[in-house]
């Protein structure tokens, strides 16, 4: 018990620690790869986090941010010739700025109706990628990316820092004051606007941080596959990353992490499985999120016998 | 928690600035990558193949699959190669790029010798700098023209770039069946975009144009509007260029809309089983495909393996899915002569001249070991063999 008591209070430490030292155990290129996916996948998924787990709304569409996000890195870096870390900042800036323009229907749409308009979203931009052949190579692909850093380990480590930061800001978001009015439009919206709080403001807020972090993700998935094919940007992947989320219990950016680790490298652990792995992948996939809705890890959680803390004093009601 | 937090957020931004800055100065320096290690004295020769078993190529990454595995059964079945049995992989690439580069990475953590695939040309574009860097020949599939354009030489090409699947294709048209207004439809993926823009000179050297040129995209199910706006243009022949489902299910609609007498031309994609089966077999007959093997090829070595084949595993074959076959039999000849380091290999295929059961290979400058085209046209159910084309090769 003490045992659990200690990860679950220092599980982002500790998972910090792990993939520091991770790469000193020199793993074959591969398995680091995978590591590498997971972490960009994460970023992403925490980004949903705040969309999702804290405010609500469902969206299918954040293979398209992540898309917006790794082609502007690539455009720039290789087309426009920009400084690299100028090109790797403004990919969250532009993601960040469809995120937006994405969010505003989002005052006007609720449940389904938004859901399909982030479909749509996603479709459209794999489309546009597809036909605007002189900016993104269309299904030829965007080759020849460079890196931040021109090698593997420094890529990683930026890759664990910012992964960690956002991770880091993301709980303290969920403790602030924004925070607090994200959770409460989530539980009612009308009540929240009742009670003084801009409602429209912090679901574009919302939208927009979720985006950026899609559009972090998506530089760091332009220098980790250094090629650029509208078919890594299907509303399937779109669907992945929601299971990421759901996955790691919908609310919890540790739950995230770990829950990216498991969706990235579970098709890869399964390989020996040849044809059928894919089968079995969505097979324990399902034996997993069976049941309540929360995840694997809220469960664990709850075991260790944590009720949510919103902010330090103050108890929501058990949603579980 | 919150000053714990707080430190490491301190520290970690630390090492963003950290880096950034760093990278910020400091010019762009190639990365000194160690090649894989080359194979120890092991007791087998390592192969893996990257092939489409799941995703939406999977129809026809078995038989590239199958057809290789034959290959390995019968060597290994007589002895293997110097006495060492051939270990083979095969590795799911699900046809998507980026997966392509994961699978690529497993394939290269097994220390193989050499490398068979990846199938698409978007796969073997996105993996390639991974065989550049662990120094591993490997004979890749694809048919657009620039994979083997990089300057790579560990990659070589077991299939026929685009650019030559067309001319023939057209004089096949023009000749026989004295096309004149020809409609072009085809999807918006690497591959049937290389074959469109390689068509449109073919024709001009007979002074034809398209009356129409269509396109779709990948996964669509309805097909009506292209193939309404071809009949609109008055078009005598359709050349339709995408992967298997969508022609599948092209050539049926075109019949459901009275089209079925113009006559429709297309490439290899066309002419895997799985197509016929969408299509329906009477809306099948008639099809014109450029291809690397007609079946109907009366070639008695080709017609011994086409019945080795089909007993074997008990379907037809798709005629340009199977040149793996000689794949591990080029690799088998080169590996008894010179053994398992991996540069003298790559050497060897680089100066490749070999008859194998499928065509005779000769490696070129750029890599590419396939150098003919024939065409054909599907009657009675079978495919007849029309014309054929040898190609020089530039070494």
């Amino acid at each position: 018990m003490r045992l659990g008591n200690f990860l679950r209070k220092n599980a982002l430490a500790v998972i910090a620690l792990v993939l520091v030292i991770f790469p000193l155990t020199s793993p074959p290129d591969y398995q680091f790869y995978i590591v590498e996916r997971s972490l960009q996948n994460a970023i992403l998924a925490i980004g949903l986090v705040i969309l999702l787990g804290y405010t609500g709304p469902l969206s299918l569409g954040h293979a398209g941010l992540l898309a917006t996000g790794a082609y502007t890195y690539g455009i720039l870096a290789t087309k426009a010739h920009w400084p690299l870390w100028l090109a790797f900042l403004a990919a969250p800036v532009v993601a960040g700025v469809i995120g937006l323009a994405l969010g505003f229907p989002s005052l006007r749409l609720k449940g389904p109706f938004l859901m399909v308009v982030t479909i749509a979203f996603g479709e459209i931009v794999r489309i546009v990628a597809l036909n605007e052949e002189e900016l993104t190579g269309g299904p030829y692909g965007l080759q020849g990316i460079p890196r931040l850093i021109n090698n593997d380990l420094g890529v990683y480590y930026l890759m664990v820092a910012a992964t960690m930061l956002v991770a880091i800001a993301t709980l303290r978001l969920h403790r602030s004051r924004i925070g607090l009015a994200l959770l409460s439009i989530k539980e009612d919206p009308l009540v929240t606007g009742v009670m003084g709080v801009d409602v429209s403001n912090y679901k574009v807020m919302a939208f927009v941080l979720s985006a950026a972090l899609a559009g972090l993700s998506g530089a760091f998935f332009a220098m980790l596959t250094r090629y650029l094919n509208p078919d890594s940007f299907t509303i399937l992947d779109s669907a992945t990353y929601l299971l990421m989320v759901v996955l790691g219990g919908m609310d919890s950016v540790v739950g995230a992490i770990l829950a990216s680790g498991v969706v990235t490298a579970l098709p890869e652990i399964l390989r020996f499985m040849e044809r059928a792995r894919l089968l079995v992948y969505a097979i324990i996939l399902l034996l997993v999120i069976w049941g309540p809705s929360t995840g694997v890890y809220k469960k664990l959680e709850d075991r260790f016998g944590r009720k949510s803390v919103v902010a330090p004093g103050v108890k929501l009601v058990d949603r579980g | 928690m919150v000053r714990k937090t707080r430190l490491l957020a301190v520290v970690l931004s630390l090492v963003l600035v950290a880096t950034l800055v760093v990278t910020g100065c400091a010019q762009q320096k190639p990365e000194e990558k160690k090649p894989a290690e080359q194979p120890k004295k092991e007791e087998t020769i390592r192969i893996a193949h990257m092939a489409p078993l799941t995703g939406s190529a999977a129809s026809y990454g078995y038989y590239m699959i199958n057809a290789a595995k034959m290959a390995v059964e019968e060597i290994n079945a007589a002895g293997g190669i110097n006495g060492k049995k051939i270990e083979y992989f095969e590795i799911d690439e699900t046809s998507n790029s980026a997966q392509a580069v994961e699978a690529c990475k497993k394939a290269i953590s097994l220390n193989p010798v050499a490398m068979l695939g990846p199938n698409r040309s978007g796969g073997v574009l996105a993996a390639e700098y991974l065989w550049k860097e662990a120094k591993i020949p490997t004979i890749t599939d694809g048919t657009s023209a620039e994979t083997t354009k990089k300057g790579n030489p560990y990659t070589f090409r077991m299939q026929v770039a685009s650019e030559y699947w067309m001319p023939i294709l057209a004089k096949t048209a023009v000749e026989r069946f004295k096309v004149k207004k020809p409609a072009i439809i085809y999807g918006l993926n690497d591959y049937s975009k290389a074959n469109y823009l390689a068509i449109v000179p073919a024709f001009e050297k007979y002074g034809l144009k398209p009356v129409t040129v269509q396109t779709f995209n990948d996964g669509d199910q309805d097909f009506t509007a292209q193939l309404l706006a071809a009949k609109k243009a008055g078009a005598d022949s359709l050349f339709i260029f995408s992967y298997t489902p969508e022609i599948g299910k092209m050539l049926k609609q075109r019949a459901e809309l009275g089209m079925s007498k113009i006559p429709v031309f297309a490439e290899r994609a066309a002419s895997v089983p799985d197509v016929e089966k969408l299509a329906g077999s009477e809306n099948y007959e008639g099809l014109v495909t450029s291809t690397t093997w007609c079946t109907g090829d009366p070639d008695p070595k080709k017609q011994e393996f086409l019945k080795k084949y089909e007993s074997k595993y008990g379907h037809t074959i798709s005629a340009t899915h199977v040149n793996h076959y000689d794949s591990i039999y080029i690799l088998a000849d080169i590996i008894k002569r010179v053994g398992t380091d991996r540069e003298k290999i790559r050497e060897e295929l680089s100066k490749l001249d070999y008859q194998g059961v499928l065509g005779h290979y000769v490696c070129d400058k750029e890599g590419n070991l396939m150098h003919w085209m024939h065409t054909q046209v599907r009657q009675g159910g079978k495919w007849v063999l029309l014309d054929t084309e040898e190609y020089p090769v530039q070494r």
